[in-house]
């Protein structure tokens, strides 16, 4: 994937992120970090860990608890011409700000017909996983795609995390980053082996739209995104042992989406099995769906499969819980239902 | 520019007092005798009766910028005005008149009159009048307190309202607390306290004769118009009416000054740094600013503001003798209020008069009071449930 | 401080009007006899400010290049004032490809990005954008200001009380500015407002807080003076509650069935009211006034000349502008 002759390290997911933002930083005097608990602490999922240290109160703000205000405020500082990294803890505290982002951070462009540009990006946690309940373990990103206006990226990977951060940083638009919490590789939270990877020092970016094979196959297709793709990754591995090949969509960017990357695979393995952890209905899951019969219906030798949230709030016991989510166990049984 | 009783009536919002007769039958919220009132026509007896106007606006001006000049929010006049009543009621006031707004202040006393707190309170009505939020609500109820005959006008404002107020007022005694942002006329008194000193000057003769004196007041006429101040005429350079508030002591080339004390705030301080003049002796002070002048006066001329002031000479100004102003074009501020333009057409005269407001001095009142026992009573029963004699024993 | 200039002040303040008066005119021509909102050349809702001139040309009289206003759904006098170019806004009101948002935003969401100036159809939700412009302009190092534009009615959101926050917190160069034309739609201050001084507002978040009182063109300029080189010296945030005067509907078609004091409204007309005293200072003649009125109707004229001559956009361009 790189070509670097820097020392590649092993790094986590959220030390990339920071990782990108600092040295985006270190180019370009414009952008800037503001958000909650992102000075000091570093962010309460690491996602500007050492930024504070690096370039001080003057370039990573640590906001009130208003995130009207200051998801209002790195919209106009973006207006003029600064590039914002505005962090939301949360992505289910959208509630208390949505009229920003949806009405104005996402808007502003189209509406002025082209003259003005947002350049910012508005990251934030997501997922479940770990007992914090139906307010602080959704996903939510099948919300932001819907709604016109915003770019929307969800790495996977330390190395994606990365490479996308730079490139949200660079674009002239609104880009949403929405990391899971379970793939940032924090110590203190159960992670995936997967959550800590090669990632070269230098800058580099990976381009927003463009989705990944992440793991080559030829009888079923997962399409998936996020702390997903690590549980399809893990799936296929364990299939490969009895026969059944799984290739690996790792979608990467929501907006825009790689329609193509998900055609192609499917029309060669002509099995689809759709993983995603936000809700099902009216959501990515029927929009790969849709996407795939809108284009060629016949590539598909089995029906569609959805694996999502099924339409309930996150709950709290852990029984509960890992009722509802797409699990390793879940997405097998998926993949060998499209087999049997 | 300004349209100080022009405007027309903005009937937006707040709650409406009733309407029947000019005054009388404004709201009746609470009634301290703990009865029914009984309709508009009810008999008072004005010496219990006490006017009350609160400007709401004030301490809102300017000067909260360019001269960190303090906010008094509404829910503190509210605070203010609650103590006011508590000390009006002890002194036996039955009932109170005071001026609407539709700025918050009528609307929180309507609230708080029906705390259980607000049981000892003076009757409250409102005077009948459309808000404008002008000083014609000043005027306009002053007026109507005049009228009804109230035994004393509790004023909260700072100097600006009070010279309103003090135009209307006539005899009836003032007590003034101060609200304001400049605010050399009202003499700091803690509202129970005041309520307490208006209250015993309302009620009792003895307490008027001994408690309240007469101010003095300077009266600028220019063409038709006639202005009224309580404290200072500055004749000054600026360039139009504005906001309104003056604090900058350097476009001044002219001051008058009713009195002159040392402690006070305002454009009074400069005179009083050279020739203090008291409140109550016959005579005043005309100062002539110049910042090339080889006096140089460093006096506290508004809050936070304490300029080098030159002044080039300094007189006695004596009662009923108008003085030419001395500029040909210019603004005039009344107590730190630029009001009027003037051209060379008409010159402005400045006189001191003595025929000012009746003002409570309420440390006097208190004082009076104690000493002949206006505020004790010699029962020997518990005296939990009763209010002041009241007689002098 | 900005020299006080009053034929300036007179000058546009007549000329937002005779731009109101236009619009609501033509507005109006198409929708008789029967009155559809969206028909017309100038379809949609119309938010007109006549009668809040004051406070627009009061402070913007005091902006310079680069400062940035954010004006609420109410927005023409503060595009004016601040020197949005009328026949781009025009043509953009009227949805046209010359407008200044090639027909996308129409009359609540006008930017103009070299003027610095945007407006929000969402209540208070421009106070934000302001603390954000303010924080980029202390960052750059410039003397630059924001001025953040809301109603009354919008005192009560908590964009609002986040922004004023935010901007004594961080101490930025911003100026709220409240206009208080007594009604949110159709509901009066006491209505809606537990703490009906904005002024006390800004007290509780320890920043200054004024209230102009009477609608008046030079008491405004010379607060929003004060406010605007207090904010230009670092010395931080200010709010300024103006009372002015909404001398027509909330929107056009708007009854007023609501309102108590319609028939007190045109007597407190801000603009005859100035011209009065500016006549009576012998600063203005009846003459001045008509050239003053006919440079303006001229200016509006070709404006609108200038719109409807512009191309209607092409219906697959509004696939266009979604991203940059």
């Amino acid at each position: 994937m790189t070509t670097t002759e820097t020392p590649i390290r092993r790094i986590t997911t959220a030390k990339a992120m920071a990782e990108a933002i600092g040295l985006e930083m270190q180019a370009n005097p414009d952008v800037f970090v503001m958000g909650e608990d992102v000075g000091a602490y570093g962010g309460i999922f690491g996602s500007t860990t050492d930024l504070f240290g690096e370039f001080g109160p003057e370039r990573v703000l640590d906001t009130p608890i208003s995130e009207t205000g200051f998801i209002g405020a790195g919209i106009g500082a973006a207006v003029e011409g600064m590039r914002p990294v505005v962090e939301l803890m949360f992505v289910d505290f959208y509630g208390v700000c949505m009229d920003q982002i949806s009405n104005h951070m996402a808007k502003i462009h189209y509406e002025s017909g082209g003259a003005v540009k947002v350049p910012m990006v508005l990251m934030a946690a997501t997922g479940a996983g770990y007992s914090d309940a139906a307010q602080h373990s959704q996903c939510l990103w099948g919300t932001f795609a819907h709604l016109p206006g915003m770019k929307v990226v969800v790495p996977s990977n330390p190395y994606d995390a990365k490479g996308l951060m730079a490139s949200a940083i660079r674009d002239d638009n609104p880009v949403i980053y929405l990391f899971h919490k379970g793939a940032q590789g924090l110590v203190w939270m159960e992670k995936n082996p997967r959550s800590i990877a090669d990632v070269p020092e230098e800058a580099f970016t990976v381009p927003i739209g463009e989705a990944a094979i992440a793991r080559e196959g030829s009888d079923v297709t997962i399409v998936t995104l996020s702390l997903s793709v690590q549980h399809s990754l893990d799936v296929a591995e364990q299939l490969e042992g009895e026969g059944i090949s799984v290739e690996v969509v790792d979608l990467r960017s929501l907006v825009p989406l790689d329609r193509q990357t998900v055609l192609e695979s499917v029309s060669k393995t002509g099995r689809l099995l759709v993983v995603d952890e936000d809700y099902k209905s009216f959501g990515l899951t029927g929009e790969i769906a849709a996407i795939v019969a809108e284009t060629d219906p016949t590539m598909l030798s089995k029906p569609v499969v959805r694996l999502a949230v099924p339409d309930v709030p996150i709950p709290y016991a852990r029984s509960l819980e890992y009722g509802i989510l797409p699990t390793r166990e879940r997405i097998a049984d998926a993949v060998k239902g499209l087999m049997a | 520019m300004r349209h100080d009783g022009s405007a027309a009536p903005i009937d937006t919002d707040g709650p409406k007092p009733a309407t029947s007769g000019a005054l009388a039958a404004a709201i009746r919220v609470n009634d301290s005798e703990g009865r029914r009132a009984r309709g508009a026509q009810r008999r008072v007896n004005e010496t219990s009766t006490v006017g009350l106007i609160a400007n709401p606006a004030s301490a809102r001006d300017l000067r909260r910028i360019v001269a960190h000049g303090g906010a008094v929010t509404t829910h503190d006049k509210l605070n203010r005005l609650q103590r006011v009543l508590a000390g009006l009621a002890a002194t036996g006031v039955r009932r109170v008149i005071a001026m609407p707004d539709r700025a918050g202040i009528t609307a929180g006393l309507l609230r708080l009159a029906g705390a259980a707190s607000a049981r000892a309170w003076p009757a409250l009505e409102f005077v009948d009048q459309p808000v404008t939020h002008t000083e014609a609500d000043t005027i306009g109820a002053t007026r109507a307190m005049v009228e009804t005959g109230v035994g004393a006008i509790v004023v909260l404002g700072g100097d600006g309202t009070n010279r309103v107020v003090a135009r209307e007022s006539a005899d009836v005694p003032l007590v003034s607390i101060s609200t304001g942002t400049n605010n050399a006329f009202p003499r700091p008194v803690e509202p129970t306290v005041a309520g307490l000193a208006g209250g015993l000057v309302a009620r009792h003769r003895c307490c008027r004769e001994a408690g309240t004196y007469r101010a003095k007041k300077l009266v600028v006429r220019c063409g038709p118009d006639i202005e009224d101040a309580l404290v200072d005429v500055a004749i000054t350079a600026a360039d139009g009416v504005g906001s309104g508030a003056i604090w900058d002591a350097n476009t001044i080339h002219e001051l008058f000054l009713t009195f002159a004390e040392p402690d006070a705030i305002g454009l009074s301080a400069i005179g009083a740094q050279l020739q203090p003049t008291t409140r109550r002796e016959a005579a005043g002070l005309q100062l002539r600013l110049d910042p090339n002048a080889s006096t140089v006066v460093w006096a506290p001329v508004g809050p936070g503001l304490v300029p080098p002031v030159g002044v080039a000479s300094i007189s006695t100004l004596a009662i009923d003798s108008p003085v030419p102003v001395a500029a040909t074009t210019g603004v005039i501020a009344v107590d730190g209020e630029r009001r009027l333009r003037f051209g060379p057409i008409a010159t402005p005269t400045v006189t001191l008069s003595a025929a000012g407001p009746a003002v409570v001095d309420a440390a006097e009142t208190m004082a009076h009071a104690a000493a002949n026992g206006l505020l004790r009573t010699t029962s020997s029963r518990s005296t939990a449930n009763q209010t002041p004699k009241g007689e002098p024993t | 401080m900005t020299a006080l200039n009053r034929l300036d002040l007179y000058t546009e303040m007549v000329r937002i009007r005779q731009y109101e008066s236009r619009i609501l005119q033509e507005y109006h021509t198409d929708k008789a006899p029967a009155w559809d909102i969206g028909a017309g050349l100038i379809p949609g809702e119309m938010h007109l400010s006549a009668g809040q001139e004051p406070a627009a040309v009061g402070v913007c009289a005091h902006l310079k290049q680069g400062d940035a206003i954010t004006a609420p759904h109410r927005p023409h006098h503060f595009a004016l004032a601040h020197g949005v170019d009328m026949k781009a806004m025009t043509a953009e009101i009227y949805g046209r490809t010359t407008g200044l948002c090639k027909g996308k935003g129409g009359h609540m969401h006008l930017f103009d990005p070299e003027n610095h100036f945007s407006c929000s159809g969402i209540i208070a939700q421009g106070y934000p954008v302001a603390c954000g412009q303010a924080l980029a302009m202390t960052r750059r190092g410039t003397d630059n200001v924001a001025v953040a534009v809301a109603g009354e009615g919008a005192a009560n959101q908590g964009a609002f009380h986040e922004s004023l926050n935010l901007a004594a917190l961080w101490n930025l160069p911003v100026v709220f500015v409240i206009e208080d034309n007594d009604w949110a739609i159709s509901v009066p201050r006491s209505g809606s407002t537990a703490n009906t001084s904005n002024a006390d507002r800004a007290s509780g978040y320890g920043i200054p807080g004024v209230r102009v009182e009477d609608n008046d063109v030079e008491a405004v300029f010379e607060v929003a003076g004060a406010a605007i080189d207090r904010a230009r010296a670092g010395e931080g945030p200010s709010l300024i509650e103006i009372h002015t005067l909404r001398l027509w509907g909330h929107f056009e078609g708007d009854a007023q069935a609501y309102r108590t004091d319609l028939e007190t409204v045109d007597d407190r007309d801000p603009i005859p009211r100035y011209a009065a005293a500016l006549t009576a200072a012998g600063d203005l003649t009846d003459d001045q006034i008509a050239q003053i009125t006919a440079a303006a109707d001229a200016e509006v004229n070709e404006a609108i000349e200038h719109a409807i001559a512009s191309p209607v956009p092409a219906p697959e361009d509004a696939l266009l502008h979604v991203f940059a």
